[in-house]
């Protein structure tokens, strides 16, 4: 029998001059509880080793790609969630499209994480830099990814992208 | 038609060397790039563009702008465009609305004749009554209305919106407004600058070279200042609380409209002011205009507005439209001067003006300009709560009080030089700015991921005065006239409907729909007020507005809708039903497989052999730590102590009120881990309403809860042939007598790790539900249909399901219960433990039990067995309603129809015959059964 593939509900990155998309969906997510940690407190996020954590609600944190620690009740949320980047100077364009928050650099720094409506959909933002480049991940439950990317790809077209560039 | 185009002007904005080729009225017509339509149609000689609402009498050009009410014209497939603002394009098909079968001759003009009878109130008393009648009315009424065609077929056109967060939205872009947004920008705030126009300036474009070398220098200081993002042919809408403001940004590229949704700090109203026409006898004749709209065309368009020309003016205003008029090579019969003495009494002309009567004297011409004044359109500043207040002395309302979050800037507030409105703009601009410093600073302090707030200069400075010029109280001659062309209204009217008791400004404007046409107002409003107040015999000042509501312009439907963001889910097994032609069916936003041609084959193959269903949108709740089954207890109405690792139990929750909301199976999986699953609608709900008891009620329950719905994909494998479909697949021990019935195992299944297999069956069938990891789902389903292909293996979709479980006897919660449905309705009573402690609905079900059930759910079998009665038929007795039919299919399993049904308490047991009433009125009869199962009631298939 075949070997189990990952399959994402996240379509092909799509790239135009200054916006990439692309998708984290296989990134290994955890949710952990407990009263502190790493300092990360609610609205913020924070890079550890190659992963990142991030809060949207006291006493839970989110892991991206990062070990959870032993004394903690951890869940496993890679299959829970789809997760959609988007980096480029005109990422903070796209998203004044589908989401209210202000992505003002003041209000919503490197470092920033949200639980807000994105195209309608219950999504968690984090700002995320990659390099000097602003860098958002979109986090929404998996059921939903598809049609979030859709609607990315739909909103994006402005800002000429196409896929697999 | 006579070409007016005029040689080179100094200010003029068309380009000359791109000439633009379009129809009017399917005649073939040049204008230059820049040219509005109007321009463009009046450069070719065109006089009359429109017919009047009523009356339908000819009409021009009246202000050659956004707001002239007589040239809305069809342009292509678009009606109602603004032709006095929207920039000519080549190839245009511009066209007049509602006129037959010409607008030269147009039939429907014969109500002239007739107007008279056209008073206010004409349609509500005439057609009044006889009251069947009114449909036969409105068909012929519809035909006399306004509004240009509308395309049935499906626009290509997008419409998006946006969010914007700007510390300073301005709004109007003349000289104070300009130097309101350099002000705040400079002073560090981000400023949105939105323009009605395609190019900003206001009054500046048109005026003197002087003026133009200002518009010049702010106009390169708003395009270099990188704070400024400058919105034209934009429009701000509306303003709400909390200073949502509403702009319609027109054409922006991409899309035809767009919605920006700004949550703006501070709000500067520059809107300027808007000419008031002059309501005397012969006032809408073509050729007759507003000073304004000569300047335009003259100076923006280098259009000559007519031949021979009378000036009415009671301002500068006018004398500077007479000066270009000169310039222009119009011969300027006579200016008329009102402030001394000057008399306008009427204009006659059978088509268009021929003469002007002034002072008991006749002039020939074939342009009347009036210059009487001006209205405030304070519309925003009304949004935010002011009332403006009239000036006497400057005959036009003024702004009044506002929150300290609106401010204003401007001709609305005063009249001044450039460099006077420009000082004003400013001051107002920096003070916005500072105002907008010291909300954005609270906010930063308010929102947890923001930086700390920097220290800013937050202090106002002083403004300087600008002052209205003093004005004489113009606006009626002494003979009657149109106060709203948009309507037909005319001063006559109103006196009329004050007469008749709508003395009120409110009342008149609603009994006649004075300022209710498309121009909302915005020309008619000054003198609408003023006329009425003349009727009543009270002043302006105490006559008051109408009021002004959003939006401040028409706005399109494709702008308010935006692009289409209506959410829907997946499961990761979606395209494959796609690709294998399943019927989509609409479950909550979940996108479900109804089936994939045959329903009643799909139960037909799971009864004999198997079948895999995708039940990926049930519910799952991962439930973590020592207090899980203290959770259950008391969320659920059985008990949950003993629940063995490896078992699953099913419960009913019911909320507060006794209600049922939810059923459902829960796994212990592991020393204090457990998976409960919930119905697919009703995931969600009950994940927040364990949440709420989890924070509020029981913080103290060492209880993690996590929703992994969307981790797990779910398949059911049912049929008598899933065990051995299964088997083929995985090394867990699937034995009948060591993973029986309602026990629970994890495992790898086609060499997917951790997937969770449940020995349930919603179907009645042998079965077992694999809970998979999301994302390999799709191998795990490709691999049993490819595994059990000489099994017979066949998926199958929702309705297969449904008939199964209702041939089984399970009811669905909120399909078979409703509302009011609670506990002891179901006929489950050996669920509801009433000894327990506590959980969430006991006191409303002990009351129930001891008041007695009034209704029960039970099964029915109609007598006779081709009968399917339509869910919610009602089952009756006498004239009584006594229950209905809750779900009910034909079985293809027993080849005959069956029911669940509710019935009152009386007619719950087992042979009892009820009648229920089907929708063609027919009474049939169905028979109570002892179980809710139609088939196998002792569930010997299932636990095979």
């Amino acid at each position: 029998m075949a070997e189990p593939t990952f399959a994402s509900p996240v379509g092909a990155e799509l790239a135009g001059p200054n916006i990439r998309i692309s998708d984290e969906t296989s990134s290994r997510k955890t949710r952990i509880v407990g009263a502190s940690f790493e300092g990360i407190e609610t609205g913020h996020a924070k890079r550890i080793g190659d992963g990142l954590a991030y809060s949207t609600s006291p006493n839970e944190w989110t892991l991206l790609d990062a070990d959870p620690p032993p004394d903690k009740r951890s869940i496993d949320l890679t299959h829970v969630r789809a997760a959609i980047r988007i980096t480029g100077s005109e990422a903070k364009a796209l998203l004044a499209k589908v989401c209210a928050l202000d992505f003002d650099d003041r209000m919503f720094p490197p470092g920033s994480a949200a639980r807000t409506s994105v195209a309608a959909t219950a999504t968690e933002v984090v700002r995320d830099d990659k390099g000097a480049e602003p860098s958002y991940l979109l986090i929404a439950s998996r059921s939903f990814g598809e049609y979030l990317y859709g609607v990315l790809a739909d909103q994006a077209r402005e800002f000429e992208v196409a896929k697999g560039r | 038609m006579t070409e007016m185009r005029l040689p080179p002007q100094p200010g003029e904005i068309i380009d000359r060397n791109a000439p633009l080729s379009f129809t009017w009225n399917g005649k073939p017509l040049t204008g230059y790039e820049g040219d509005t339509i109007v321009s463009a149609m009046a450069a070719s000689g065109v006089k009359v563009f429109s017919r009047s609402l009523k009356y339908h009498r000819k009409r021009g050009i009246l202000t050659a702008n956004y707001l002239d009410p007589n040239t809305i014209l069809q342009v292509n497939d678009e009606p109602n465009v603004r032709a006095g603002h929207r920039r000519l394009e080549a190839g245009m098909n511009v066209s007049s609305q509602n006129t037959w079968p010409s607008l030269e001759f147009d039939i429907k003009s014969a109500n002239q004749a007739v107007g008279r009878f056209l008073a206010p109130g004409f349609y509500y008393k005439t057609f009044i009554s006889p009251r069947p009648l009114w449909p036969a009315y409105q068909r012929v009424l519809r035909r006399f209305s306004h509004g240009g065609r509308i395309d049935d077929r499906v626009s290509d056109d997008h419409y998006d919106k946006r969010y914007a967060h700007p510390d300073v939205v301005v709004a109007g872009a003349g000289p104070a407004g300009m130097a309101a947004a350099i002000a705040a920008a400079e002073a560090g705030a981000n400023v949105i600058l939105v323009e009605e126009e395609y190019a900003i300036g206001g009054h500046l474009r048109y005026g003197s070279a002087d003026d133009l070398a200002a518009l010049a220098e702010l106009s390169a200081r708003v395009q270099a200042n990188t704070n400024i993002e400058l919105l034209t042919n934009s429009v701000v809408g509306a303003r709400y609380d909390g200073n949502w403001i509403m702009i319609n940004q027109r054409d922006p590229g991409h899309v035809r409209e767009r919605l920006i949704k700004a949550r703006a700090k501070t709000l500067v109203v520059a809107a300027g002011t808007i000419e008031r026409p002059y309501v005397f006898e012969g006032n809408d004749l073509p050729g007759v205009m507003v000073s304004g709209a000569v300047r335009r065309l003259v100076n923006l368009y280098a259009v000559k507005p007519g031949e021979r020309a009378v000036v009415f003016t009671a301002n500068t205003e006018g004398e500077s439209a007479a000066a270009d008029l000169a310039g222009a090579g119009v011969e300027v019969a006579e200016i008329v001067d009102a402030r001394a003495g000057g008399d306008l009494v009427r204009a006659k002309g059978r088509t268009k003006l021929s003469t002007v009567e002034v002072g008991g004297r006749s002039i020939d011409a074939d342009l009347l300009v009036t210059s009487v004044g001006w209205t405030t359109p304070t519309s925003l500043l009304n949004m935010a709560g002011s009332r403006p207040v009239y000036s006497e002395g400057a005959a036009r309302f003024l702004p009044g009080d506002l929150p300290d979050e609106v401010l204003v800037t401007g001709g609305m507030v005063g009249d001044g030089t450039t460099e006077q409105l420009v000082a004003h703009g400013s001051a107002i601009g920096a003070n916005a700015a500072a105002r907008a410093m010291k909300i954005r600073a609270r906010w930063q302090r308010l929102t947890p991921s923001a930086l700390p707030p920097e220290t800013a200069d937050t202090a106002e400075g002083s403004v300087p005065d600008l002052k209205p010029e003093a004005h004489m109280e113009l606006y009626r001659a002494s003979t009657h006239g149109f106060v709203d062309y948009s309507e037909d209204i005319k001063s006559k009217d109103l006196i009329s409907a004050a007469n008749e008791g709508y003395d009120l400004m409110e009342l008149n404007k609603r009994y006649t729909t004075v300022t209710m046409g498309p121009m909302q107002g915005k020309l008619e409003v000054g003198n609408a007020v003023a006329i009425h107040a003349e009727a009543t015999g009270r002043s302006i000042a105490d006559t008051g507005t109408t009021t002004w509501r959003p939006p401040y312009a028409p706005t399109s439907l494709g702008a308010l809708s935006g692009a289409e963001m209506n959410p829907v889910r997946y499961s990761p097994m979606h395209r494959w039903h796609v690709a294998k032609g399943a019927t989509a069916l609409v479950a909550g936003m979940w996108i479900r497989p109804e089936h994939y041609g045959d329903p009643a084959g799909e139960v037909r193959n799971v009864r004999n052999n198997v079948g895999i269903i995708d039940v990926s949108p049930l519910g799952k709740l991962d439930l973590r730590g020592e207090g899980v089954p203290k959770l259950l207890n008391f969320v659920y109405t059985n008990k949950w102590s003993r629940l063995p690792v490896g078992s699953v139990r099913y419960g009913v929750m019911c909320a507060e009120d006794g209600v049922v909301m939810d059923d459902g199976v829960v796994g212990h999986l592991g020393e204090d881990r457990y998976l409960m699953t919930t119905t697919s609608g009703g995931a969600g709900g009950v994940w927040n309403w364990i949440d709420d008891w989890l924070q509020t009620a029981h913080p103290e329950w060492d209880v993690t809860m996590t929703a992994v719905t969307d981790g797990f994909a779910s398949i059911n494998i049912a049929g008598p042939k899933s065990r051995e479909l299964l088997s083929r697949l995985t090394e867990v021990d699937l034995d009948k007598e060591t993973f029986g019935y309602m026990k629970v195992r994890e495992g790898a299944v086609a060499g997917i790790e951790d997937c969770v297999i449940w020995r349930i069956g919603f179907t009645g069938e042998l079965s077992y539900e694999v809970h998979v990891k999301a994302g390999y789902a799709l191998h795990l389903w490709e691999a049993l249909m490819e595994a059990g292909q000489d099994l017979g293996v066949a998926p199958f979709g929702v309705e297969a399901q449904r008939i199964m479980r209702l041939e089984k006897g399970h009811f669905i919660v909120g399909q078979d219960t409703d509302g009011l449905t609670k506990g002891f309705s179901l006929g489950i009573d050996w669920a509801i433990k009433l000894d327990k402690d506590d959980f969430a609905g006991k006191p409303e079900l002990e009351w129930q039990l001891a008041d007695g059930a009034r209704s029960r759910i039970v099964a029915l079998q109609p007598v006779d067995p081709t009968v399917v009665p339509k869910e919610a038929s009602q089952i009756t007795e006498g004239t009584e309603i006594v229950g209905r039919i809750t779900s009910s299919r034909m079985s293809p399993t027993l080849n005959k129809s069956i029911c669940l049904g509710v019935v009152a308490d009386h007619l719950k047991d087992p042979g009892t015959i009820v009648d229920v009433r089907l929708t063609d009125g027919e009474i049939i009869k169905a028979t109570v059964m002892e179980h809710h199962a139609h088939f196998d009631p002792q569930g010997e298939r299932l636990r095979g």
